[in-house]
């Protein structure tokens, strides 16, 4: 293993400075071209632009229908940025040699919590414009409702994306009523600021201190890293919890899953580990990181693709097998409302989770055990879109049900032009962002001291 | 050499023969390159001893991938279908069991024990894999008679090629190791017959076998056994044992000559507060025979009527009709879909029935008639019968002339 060669090695002069491994002429430097950039810029704007507009054309509360479209884009990408920070932080705690290569990467990637945060805004808008005024006590009976002057139908639907923002509502249902300490818009804004300057402040830390490292090669920044890791990855996890309990678990402020935040974050890990090869893989073909990046560090993602393919399968499971077989109606109301439309009558939605099941664990589970698999830069391709399909439909069918449950029943999947224009308008706001901050920095740690591990590492 | 020399009185030395051939190098790539040399010779039968993992080396034997993650995947799909057999074979043939409702053979509750089952069955399978594919455990082996080879648990790399190899030929092994450079090299012999088997072998481990063997039959047999007087260990007794006879606890006669702690109630014994002695109001009968009028405890009053107006119209309009003519919805609804084939329920408003006693009307309220089944069970005996007042009040509306209506009321009915 190269790991004894290494161990008896380098650490003899503990306290000296990594010296730098790779060529000065390596494909290392990305280009900044602003022009690229612009293109991605625009053509993501204006992808999102075309959903909205479609959206509204539609009619039938197309705002309405936009918003859950937006939010089913927002989950996919927040969630792969999760995870970059998340396989950043773990690097570091494990001390982890094989991956050094490719960490660079993943961090240009965590940076993307920028972008995120941007684009949570119009979520927030959406939701301050989605109440609608409390009536008065006594008010609430049919009759006098009737009689009462019908107010102008507002733009924004009351409860449009989150049903606990129409205030109307809340204060009929006893039962919403007594969560509105938590779910209230002002918490749930200072929550949503919190959730971000953690993530873009660690992001920030852990990639600034790793590109300081490049000119500096001080073998400091692996000790600070290594110690911040720690009380860095209890925050990720509680953060990371309590936005998925925000984000997509509130759609049904009625329902809970004790397991929702670990099954957000299987996601994470799932669709970054399939990015990051995409990534990977992208560059390379353009001349970038050749012969740096090895089928040995393609090998090992798609392990870890693999491995969480199975530990997503195994919460998803469990969050279902828990809920099946308790058979409690407060909690089974979401399963059933992805699988039936009335008592024994399944509804299209069953479909979806079909789809999911063979999408996310039947099919990906025997399809990329094989290592010859992982080891093909085709079919390890081939898998990691396929994944990425998979991690869509899994947010999908997390939040569509909702719009379907609102606007006409459960007996059509809304799945329209404006969903791909939302994902592709974020998907070129993300690229265009990543290109800006890859040209800033070399694409590997160039003094990282576990480098030439990394550059040396064979698998088995 | 070697263990000859140990056993007391040999006689003559025992006849050998050469195990193989054996080379000992100092360094790792020493090894790899010999170990190139004999694998590209064509040698099937020999390997390498090394102190630690040496990386290469299985290229430079030229190693063939190994088959122990198909014997692992066998292993796990055997567990998988064992799992989820036995349970499919447990709960929904042997000993079918409903719980809380929910499928006899039910795959997302067999799911748990069927994963671990795989897991179990894979882990298993490739530890006992391990072992097998590396032929372990060895107790013997022909490098054991070799001095020098201690050191291959240090700082030496051997390399050993087998005399069983179809190509050896003593002489062309050592020269081709030799030109490989060792450190040493050396012809290894071992007694053409083999050590025998130490006579104290079959019946030591026959005993064993026996000694091991007690447990287990004490335990199987202890099966069949009470436990004996000695009370359970119970800790924390919370009200765990209560002085009191509980379902099949067989006090035999300890309590009653009949062996139960209860005496049955006798004939007749009716609940505090359940004596029905009312027959007119409870079964609409008195001395035995149908009863005509509402029962003494319940006079007729309008807040009787009211309270049969609304139970008429929660229980019974919908078959009969609000008017009691029946025209109810499912009535109407029925003759639709049934094209003429259904029974209709009743109209009230003819003569055999204005004269019929309200004693059956209660008894077809309490317990049916024909197709109408019984409502004993959804209403109450007063309910019955100011259901039983409201018929009667609709059937006097249908058949009744102008001068019943009392004069202040007549102004209101206009002619029809």
């Amino acid at each position: 293993m190269s790991a004894h060669a290494e161990n008896s090695g380098h650490d003899g002069h503990a306290g000296a400075d990594a010296p730098a491994l790779l060529p000065d002429d390596a494909p290392i430097r990305l280009p900044d071209n602003p022009s690229l950039q612009r293109g991605f810029w625009i053509g993501g704007a204006a992808c999102l632009g075309a959903a909205l507009g479609i959206s509204l054309i539609r009619g039938g509360n197309g705002l309405q229908a936009f918003m859950h479209s937006y939010l089913t884009s927002f989950m996919f990408f927040l969630t792969i940025t999760l995870g970059a920070l998340g396989f950043v932080l773990v690097n570091y705690i494990a001390r982890a040699g094989w991956s050094v290569v490719v960490r660079r990467v993943a961090e240009i990637m965590m940076l993307n919590f920028m972008v995120m945060a941007i684009l949570a805004f119009p979520i927030l808008l959406y939701m301050a414009m989605s109440d609608s005024p409390v009536k008065k006590a006594g008010a609430a009976t049919h009759a006098v409702a009737e009689s009462t002057a019908k107010p102008a139908v507002p733009l924004v639907k009351p409860g449009g994306l989150y049903p606990w923002t129409d205030g109307a509502k809340v204060a009929e249902s006893h039962h919403l009523a007594g969560k509105t300490p938590y779910l209230n818009l002002p918490f749930f804004a200072i929550r949503v600021i919190l959730y971000f300057a953690i993530w873009i402040g660690l992001a920030k830390l852990f990639h600034g201190q790793s590109v300081s490292q490049d000119s500096t090669g001080s073998r400091r920044v692996n000790k600070v890293l290594e110690d911040f890791s720690a009380p860095s990855i209890i925050l990720f996890f509680i953060t990371i919890t309590f936005a998925a309990f925000d984000f997509s678990m509130s759609l049904n402020p009625l329902w809970y899953s004790t397991m929702w935040g670990v099954y957000h974050l299987a996601g994470s890990a799932f669709g970054f580990f399939a990015t990051l090869i995409l990534a990977l893989m992208t560059l390379q073909r353009f001349g970038y990181l050749k012969g740096i990046v090895t089928t040995e560090h393609y090998h090992d993602i798609g392990k870890f693709m693999w491995g969480f393919t199975f530990f997503w399968s195994y919460i998803a499971f469990s969050q279902y097998m828990l809920i099946w077989y308790g058979n409690i109606p407060e909690e089974t109301e979401f399963f059933r409302d992805r699988q039936y439309l009335a008592d024994g009558v399944y509804g299209p939605w069953v479909y979806v989770g079909l789809l999911l099941l063979f999408t996310h664990f039947v099919f990906p589970f025997p399809g990329f055990m094989s290592r010859h698999v992982k080891r093909n830069r085709a079919t390890l391709a081939f898998w990691a879109i396929w994944c990425l399909g998979a991690h869509f439909v899994d947010h999908f069918w997390i939040i569509m049900p909702n719009l379907s449950k609102q606007q006409h029943s459960l007996d059509r999947v809304p799945f329209g032009p404006a969903d791909l224009l939302c994902w592709l308008g974020m998907a070129g706001l993300c690229v265009a962002f990543f290109l800006r901050n890859a040209s800033r920095v070399p694409l590997v740690p160039l003094r990282d001291p576990r480098l030439g591990e990394s550059l040396r590492f064979k698998n088995f | 050499m070697g263990m000859d020399e140990l056993k007391p009185g040999a006689a003559e030395p025992e006849a050998m023969k050469t195990s193989g051939v054996l080379a000992e190098y100092a360094t790792p790539e020493g090894l790899i390159a010999a170990a190139e040399k004999v694998a590209a010779a064509g040698y099937r039968k020999w390997d390498c001893f090394t102190p630690f993992p040496v990386h290469g080396l299985d290229d430079a034997m030229k190693i063939q991938a190994t088959r122990l993650p198909w014997f692992v995947l066998a292993c796990g799909l055997t567990g998988l279908a064992l799992a989820l057999g036995f349970q499919t074979w447990a709960n929904g043939f042997d000993y079918p069991w409903n719980i809380s409702g929910k499928p006899l053979i039910s795959l997302p509750a067999s799911i748990p024990v069927t994963f671990e089952g795989t897991v179990l069955f894979s882990a298993i399978g490739s530890f006992v894999g391990v072992l097998l594919f590396c032929q372990l455990p060895q107790l013997y082996h022909p490098t054991m008679r070799s001095a020098k080879f201690a050191r291959a648990t240090d700082d030496r790399f051997f390399l050993f090629i087998e005399a069983r190899d179809r190509l050896f030929e003593a002489g062309k092994a050592t020269s081709l190791l030799s030109g490989t450079h060792p450190e040493s090299l050396e012809t290894l012999e071992e007694p053409v017959h083999g050590s025998p088997q130490p006579g104290y072998f079959k019946p030591f481990t026959l005993m064993l076998f026996c000694l091991l063997s007690i447990p287990p039959l004490m335990l199987f047999n202890s099966r069949s056994q009470p436990s004996g007087d000695l009370p359970r260990i119970h800790i924390v007794q919370d009200m765990d044992k209560q002085p009191k006879f509980g379902p099949q606890m067989g006090v035999g006669e300890n309590l009653f000559a009949d062996g139960r702690a209860m005496r049955p109630p006798a004939v007749g014994v009716v609940a505090r507060g359940e004596v029905k002695a009312d027959s007119q109001l409870y079964e609409g009968k008195v001395d035995g025979k149908l009863a005509k009028g509402l029962p003494a405890s319940l006079p007729a009053s309008a807040a009787l009527m009211e309270r049969g107006r609304t139970m008429y119209n929660i229980q019974c309009s919908v078959c009969h009709g609000v008017a009691g003519d029946g025209k109810g919805t499912v009535a109407v609804r029925a003759q639709q879909l049934a094209e003429g084939t259904f029974i209709p329920p009743l109209a009230f408003h003819d003569d055999r029935l204005r004269n019929i006693e309200d004693g059956h009307l209660f008894e077809v309220i309490t317990k049916g008639i024909r197709t109408m089944p019984g409502y004993g069970h959804k209403i109450v005996p007063e309910d019955r019968w100011a259901i039983i007042l409201y018929v009667r009040a609709l059937q006097l509306s249908q058949s009744a002339s102008i001068d019943v209506v009392p004069a202040d009321e007549r102004a209101k009915i206009k002619p029809q």
